[in-house]
């Protein structure tokens, strides 16, 4: 049985190589920052570094957006970045929203998991969209901001000298070849990065070896969005099947190979029909279908492990590799790109110390290993790396309809928000005198407020509030914002730090307060990637500054 | 027992049993499963979890 393929519902446009004013071959400005990647990382990058006036190169060395089945799971902690990119309204408008999915266990339903999602949220806990339309999103977010991101497409990187006080690039294009002097590189050039492998960095960690075939194609259904995994499945006994709706009719189909089955005879066309048909007859599917693209996938945890090395930063699939289950792949990547972006822009302006960057590494490394923990456990689930895995998964799945109790462990523990607990930016003394609420280190929780804006006031969400600058939420009573506030945030601008107050009524607010355990008088600060760094029941203004100082490690 | 508890006995469990290897796994389940009875000392739990156990066991297939 054969089906002739169709192409995906995206038509990608295709850009010329553009070459830099030249001096000698080297590209005549210095620049402040090259970012070395077009995907969904390097965008983010540059984006988030543009949002603080930060001029940015980013070399791709495709003519276009990328092709085929990559990341299609955009988290609600993406969205919220996203949004503050600029860029969100597209991605919900395209994407599909999904809040929880089912597992089967031969004919079983064994797991009905649902995601967090209350009325406090703003955005849905995951979206699917296939990597190319993100790209194009972030790519058409960028294009806006012309005037601070060139984009040069047909620019593959293939030297470089990486030096204490900067980098050169050696750059080959279809028009010719040059250099680019750069005060910092941001690598985001993926899972085989080339600049990784230039300087001779490692990453560490497990390799699996169960592989599974990836199989997009395009369907006739109504079928609502959800995660659908199949264990031990009639259609394909001994297999475990993941399937996930994309938009425009186009679905992803994850299948784990048997042991010892052959991956290049398992992926030939001929090969896989028959297994999509099977499947889509025993899910109850008659209408039509066509394959879209076939590929291979092998569980990877493994990360560097400092993400500096001299002026090269290293980001996403370039500093880590996590496995597919649970989605971390592009979402940590784009935490990657969101947490640097400022600590950047706000070194290479002369207002934080280069130490910045190192916490860059710090907390990053940190969300990686904590990434890789979840990453490998649902791995050792999803494709069993030994007999007894395999063994303890069956004994869990035949068990789990009759024992609710046993059903935590076939949960796919998809991504979600990391706190940086242990943070070298961390501040504050007052922590004792918290009940709840986000401790510094912690991505604020979402809520609906009301934003009181001279006159008016507006319904919002909390996160509407975090911009490219460090955040002051003060839980006022009746009051004004205090003079020693006020005069912090003056002194702040003075020295050219970004720093806003964002006064927060106490009326309309009871859950928000109840939220932050907060009372009038408290102060959280926030950091421009919507971290918690340091909060107070009461403050005066040397605790403010000396928090801020600290942050920016000056 | 909270879900990340069981989880982390559960993965202990495994990786033990994998660094045992496969032809002592069923000795290992087996004094495990010896363990677990003296320590639940009930009479009663431990017959209905042996039923539950077995139940469905026979209509698989072998593992």
């Amino acid at each position: 049985m054969n089906r002739p393929f169709k192409p995906y519902p995206f038509t990608a446009k295709q850009y010329p190589a553009s070459l830099p004013p030249l001096a000698g071959g080297v590209d005549r400005v210095r620049r402040p920052v090259v970012v070395v990647g077009g995907g969904p990382v390097g965008y983010c990058a540059a984006l988030g570094l543009a949002d603080h006036g930060v001029p940015v190169v980013l070399l791709e060395a495709d003519d276009s957006v990328c092709f085929g089945s990559r990341a299609i799971c955009i988290s609600r902690r993406s969205l919220e970045i996203i949004s503050r990119l600029g860029a969100a309204d597209g991605f919900l408008r395209q994407g599909l929203p999904w809040t929880g999915g089912r597992s089967f266990y031969r004919d079983d339903e064994v797991l009905n998991f649902r995601m967090p999602m209350d009325e406090n949220q703003k955005h849905p806990p995951m979206i699917n969209l296939a990597q190319y339309s993100i790209e194009q999103l972030l790519l058409d977010a960028a294009e806006q901001k012309s005037d601070l991101i060139e984009i040069r497409w047909q620019n593959r990187v293939t030297a470089i000298d990486a030096r204490e006080d900067g980098a050169r690039l050696t750059v080959e294009t279809p028009e010719g070849c040059y250099a680019v002097e750069a005060d910092w590189v941001v690598a985001a050039d993926g899972g085989r990065s080339f600049l990784r492998e230039a300087l001779g960095l490692k990453l560490k960690g497990a390799s699996y070896e169960g592989r599974y075939l990836i199989v997009d194609i395009v369907l006739d259904t109504t079928r609502p969005v959800e995660r659908l995994a199949y264990f031990d499945p009639p259609c394909n006994p001994g297999s475990t099947v993941l399937v996930h709706k994309q938009p425009e009719g186009v679905w992803r189909v994850d299948y784990q190979l048997r042991d010892g089955e052959d991956p290049d005879e398992a992926i030939k066309p001929e090969n896989v029909m028959p297994r999509v048909e099977s499947l889509l007859g025993m899910m109850g599917e008659t209408g039509a279908w066509s394959p879209v693209w076939i590929g291979i996938y092998k569980a990877n945890a493994l990360t560097l492990d400092d993400y500096r090395h001299r002026r090269v930063l290293f980001a996403g699939d370039a500093a880590h590799l996590l496995p597919i289950f649970g989605v971390r792949g592009a979402n940590s990547g784009i935490d990657d790109a969101d947490n640097l972006a400022w600590k950047l822009a706000l070194v290479v302006k002369g207002r934080a110390s280069e130490r910045l960057i190192d916490s860059y590494s710090a907390e990053r490394v940190a969300a990686a290993r904590e990434n890789l923990s979840y990453g490998t456990k649902s791995t050792e689930f999803m494709a069993p790396p030994s007999f007894a895995f395999e063994l303890m998964r069956k004994a869990v799945l035949g068990l789990a309809v009759k024992f609710p109790e046993l059903r935590s462990l076939i949960n796919p523990r998809q991504s979600s928000a990391i706190a940086y607990t242990t943070s070298p930016l961390n501040a504050g003394t007052q922590e004792a005198e918290f009940a709840g609420g986000p401790a510094p280190g912690t991505v604020l929780p979402e809520c609906p407020l009301a934003i009181t804006e001279g006159p008016s006031v507006r319904a919002g969400h909390l996160t509407d509030l975090i911009g490219p600058r460090i955040t002051a939420l003060y839980f006022a009573g009746d009051d004004a914002v205090p003079n020693e506030l006020t005069a912090c945030e003056a002194s702040m601008l003075a020295r050219d730090i970004p720093f806003a107050i964002v006064r927060v009524a106490r009326k309309g607010n009871d859950r928000l307060l109840a939220m932050y355990d907060a009372a009038p008088g408290t102060l959280y600060l926030v950091r421009p990637d919507g971290h918690v760094f340091a909060r107070w029941r009461r403050f005066d203004a040397g605790d403010v500054t000396r928090a801020v100082d600290h942050l920016l490690q000056t | 027992m909270t879900e990340a508890e069981l989880d982390t006995a559960y993965t202990h469990l495994c990786k033990t049993m994998t660094d045992l290897g496969e032809a002592r796994a069923s000795l290992f389940l087996a004094r495990f499963a010896l363990l677990a009875m003296v320590r639940i000392g009930d009479a009663g739990v431990v017959q209905g979890l042996t039923d539950d156990a077995a139940a469905g066991v026979a209509a698989g297939p072998a593992a």
